[in-house]
Parts: structure tokens; C-alpha cells; sequence
């Protein structure tokens, strides 16, 4: 009698027991997809920023040489006599909400010039201006893994009554 | 009875796991719709404000921006907001609050007397109803607005308050009169409508009741199209106009450099124009100090000197 009833204590218990393990591999089960589901959708989160980011950079790459600080008006060019000043600006307001977290250059690029220099004041006001630096920072705000996007852009230096091709490049912080 | 408690008791624990596994399941599939929702809204958001920003390039154009699904969109003075989410914008919207999933948009250059920014407006369905006079027939014409939007023009002589306030209902409305009449007697006679009074000769309005003033056409048309958000929009604008005349005014010292004594004198004038009209806050001021910089403008070329713009 007695051990018919440990017999059925021990049948009942594999029983428990079995059901505990089945619970606790479909949690597993749950738990892995869940984890590889997540995984998915946040690199597909990511991918979806990174398109993002991308266009935004592209339409602001289109966007500057429109811009009434530093385009020509009504010709389709940047006016480099407004760089300097548009530097000073940026020092007294934000222009976080436009740019973000981005950096962004202009380079001469024909004719050639002879220099590495970054244009301020001081080349400004030497004789061989333009031809005695080489670019502008307009913007730095970016951080350290970035991806570049540029244009080519006409440059207008009324000083000389002169138009050059110029480089305009947008690094963005991925 | 033995078995069937055991029976029982397995049945309620599977039972217990079951219902766990589903809850998990269902809350799962509502919080990824939900993440789903506000990852489209986003994007819509962001693709809205891009679309804005490439139709910045050009200095005037119109299109219609169509949307997936309805959105209610507002546009804030400082930022668009969309069922919770807001991002910052620093272009001059001037716009309803959208609630459609069709938005007509218009973008003009705003010139005073450089080129200073771009002016958006856009609306889902408001109607705009211009009021003239003989005097004001030629300024009214002169407002080219694009034909996707719903624009009537109508004489003074022929305005009926009364049977336009029922003709309204609940719809969005601004009426502009270019004409001299009561702005508040009117706003009474039409409670839902918006009431602009706009005096062409001195470059002021009066919106439903509260006195303002505009620089310029495209000014004037911001407040046709968000009477509500124009204050903050016009100063947003002002603040603009001023870092432009900045960078402006920093042109001209540096040209100054690069010129003979002359030209130097005429660019020294300039610099303290933009100067001082950087300094302007009320309209008779800025509109002076404008006529004044054209005029060097002009002054400038005509002696062979660089221009300022």
C-alpha cells in the first residue's frame, strides 16, 4: 500500500518535473526571439536613421549655397566675402538647429593654390589674397566617426571680381 | 481522486503558463505597433521638414505635399509638433495647424532689402477672402497667390457679414479687408472667422483686434495664413533680418580694406546704415534705413565700387 503510493509520489513528480522543463524551454524559445527579434529591429532602426541622417545631409549640402548668409543672391554662388563674418556670427548665435552635429568646409579647387592654410583676418588682409590660403571652416560641431558628402560650388570673391571653383564638403557624425 | 487532482493541478499550471506566454505575446505585438506608429510619425516628420528645406532652394514655388495617412501636424512657431513629438525648426512656417493628409505648400524669398530667408506657408483647407476699395484693388491683384489655394476677392460694396457667418460654419477662414473698416465690429459679426485689417499705406494691420505691423509683402502674407502664430513669427523673422545685416555689415568692413579711398568712404556710410539698421525695431525705422542702404546700394555700382549685396 505504502509503496504503491511512493510509486505514485515519484510518477507525479517526473510528471512536474517534465512539465517544469517543457515551461522553461519554450521560455528559453520566447526569450531567444525576443532577443533576435530586438536585435533585428534596432539594427533596422539604426539603418533607418542612417538614411535619414543621409538625406538630411544631402538636402543641406543643396540647401547652403541657397542660404542668404553666405549664397550670392541671385546668382547660383557663394559669396566667400560673407565667410568671415558668417564664422563671427556662429560664434554669437546657434546654429545647432540648422547644421547639428556636422563640420563644414569650403576649399578653392581651380585654379590650384599653393597653400594648406585656412582663410581668416589675417590672409584677408595680405596682398596675395585669394591665392595665399586654401579653405574655410564655416561650421565645426562634429564628432569623431563621421561620413563626408560634398558639391562642387562656384566661388565669388568680389575683391577681385573673380569666380573659382570651389569644393564644398558636409561631414556628418554617424 | 488522487489522479484526478494531479490531473486538475497540471491543467491550472499549464493553463497559468499559457496565459502568461499570450499576455507576453499580445503586449509584445502592441508595444512593436506602437514603436511602429511613432517610427513612421518620425520619419514623416523628418522626410516633411526635408521636402521643406529642398523647396527652400528655389525663391518662389508651390506644391502640394501628400502624406500616407491623415496626420495632424502643428506647426509652432519654434518647432513642428506631431501627436507628441517635436522637432525644433528654425525656418519661418507661417501655417494652420494641418489635420489632412494633403498639405498645399508656397515658398517666397523674403527681400528686405537683401535677400534674408525664405517664408513658408502652408494650410490643409484655409480659405482666404480679400476685401478691397478702389484704392487697394491694384495691391490686392498684386498678392500672385498660387491656384491650388482657395482665394476670393471681393469689393467692400458687396461684403455681407451676416450672410457669410453662416455660410462659414465651423470652416477655417481669414478675411483681409484692404479697406478701412471697424476690425472689432467685424470680429463680432464673424466669431469664427480670422479678421485682418491691413492699412497699405502705412505697412500696418490689425489682427482680430491686436495692432502689428509687416515689412514687406511676403510679411503681410504670413499673416494672412497664421494669424494666431504671426507675433513670434515676425520676431523669429527679425531676429534673422538682424544676424543677416550682421553678416552684411561685416562684408562691407572687409571690403573696405580691399578699396581705394573713395570707395572706402562709401562702404564706411554703408557699414553704419546696416549698423543702425540692425538697431531698428519699429516699422517707419526699418523701412527708412532700407530705402537708405538701396540707395548706397545703388550709389556703390554707380561709382564703381563693390556692392554690399
Amino acid at each position: 500500500m505504502r509503496r504503491t503510493a511512493a510509486r505514485k509520489y515519484t510518477k507525479a513528480q517526473l510528471q512536474l518535473t517534465e512539465t517544469i522543463l517543457v515551461v522553461f524551454a519554450i521560455a528559453i524559445i520566447v526569450m531567444l526571439g525576443t532577443f533576435l527579434f530586438y536585435r533585428y529591429s534596432i539594427q533596422g532602426l539604426s539603418e533607418t536613421g542612417e538614411r535619414l541622417s543621409e538625406q538630411q545631409t544631402s538636402v543641406l549640402l543643396a540647401r547652403i549655397t541657397s542660404m542668404a548668409e553666405l549664397g550670392c543672391g541671385e546668382e547660383n554662388c557663394m559669396d566667400t566675402s560673407k565667410f568671415i563674418p558668417f564664422k563671427n556670427l556662429i560664434g554669437a548665435r546657434d546654429y545647432r538647429n540648422i547644421f547639428g552635429s556636422k563640420r563644414i568646409t569650403v576649399e578653392q579647387a581651380y585654379p590650384e593654390v599653393d597653400s594648406d592654410k585656412e582663410c581668416n583676418v589675417q590672409s584677408y588682409n595680405q596682398k596675395d589674397y585669394p591665392d595665399n590660403c586654401k579653405k574655410w571652416i564655416l561650421y565645426d560641431n562634429a564628432g569623431k566617426e563621421f561620413y563626408a558628402v560634398s558639391t562642387p560650388v562656384v566661388l565669388y570673391f568680389p575683391e577681385v571680381g573673380e569666380y573659382r571653383l570651389g569644393i564644398l564638403k558636409v561631414e556628418a557624425s554617424r | 481522486m488522487s489522479k484526478g487532482f494531479e490531473m486538475s493541478l497540471k491543467a491550472i499550471f499549464t493553463m497559468i503558463a499559457g496565459v502568461v506566454i499570450l499576455i507576453f505575446f499580445v503586449n509584445f505585438a502592441l508595444e512593436q505597433k506602437s514603436v511602429k506608429e511613432e517610427i513612421n510619425l518620425r520619419e514623416s516628420v523628418t522626410s516633411l521638414d526635408d521636402q521643406l528645406d529642398a523647396f527652400a532652394i528655389s525663391e518662389s514655388s508651390s506644391k502640394t505635399i501628400n502624406f500616407p495617412d491623415k496626420a495632424r501636424i502643428d506647426f509652432r512657431c519654434e518647432d513642428i509638433e506631431a501627436e507628441g513629438y517635436s522637432k525644433g525648426d528654425e525656418k519661418i512656417i507661417f501655417s494652420d495647424d494641418i489635420d489632412s493628409s494633403e498639405i498645399r505648400a508656397w515658398t517666397l524669398a523674403w527681400d528686405f532689402p537683401f535677400e534674408i530667408a525664405n517664408f513658408f506657408y502652408l494650410t490643409d483647407n484655409r480659405r482666404f477672402l480679400l476685401v478691397y476699395n478702389q484704392n487697394s484693388f491694384e495691391f490686392v491683384n498684386s498678392l500672385d497667390f498660387p491656384k491650388a489655394f482657395n482665394v476670393q476677392k471681393q469689393e467692400l460694396r458687396f461684403f455681407d457679414a451676416e450672410r457669410l457667418d453662416k455660410e462659414i460654419g465651423d470652416n477655417k477662414i481669414t478675411i483681409a479687408f484692404f479697406a478701412p473698416v471697424n476690425p472689432s465690429e467685424t470680429k463680432q459679426k464673424l466669431k469664427n472667422a480670422d479678421i485682418i485689417v491691413v492699412d497699405t499705406e502705412n505697412d500696418e494691420l490689425n489682427i482680430n483686434g491686436e495692432n502689428d505691423f509687416y515689412l514687406g509683402k511676403e510679411m503681410l502674407l504670413g499673416a494672412l495664413f497664421d494669424p494666431k502664430e504671426y507675433g513670434c513669427l515676425k520676431s523669429k523673422a527679425m531676429t534673422r533680418l538682424k544676424d543677416i545685416t550682421l553678416i552684411y555689415s561685416g562684408k562691407a568692413s572687409l571690403l573696405s580694406q580691399k578699396s581705394d579711398q573713395k570707395c572706402r568712404n562709401y562702404l564706411f556710410e554703408a557699414k553704419n546704415s546696416l549698423e543702425t539698421f540692425k538697431r531698428q525695431d519699429d516699422n517707419e525705422g526699418l523701412y527708412k534705413m532700407k530705402e537708405k542702404i538701396e540707395k548706397q546700394n545703388r550709389e556703390l555700382e554707380k561709382n564703381g565700387c563693390k556692392k554690399i549685396y
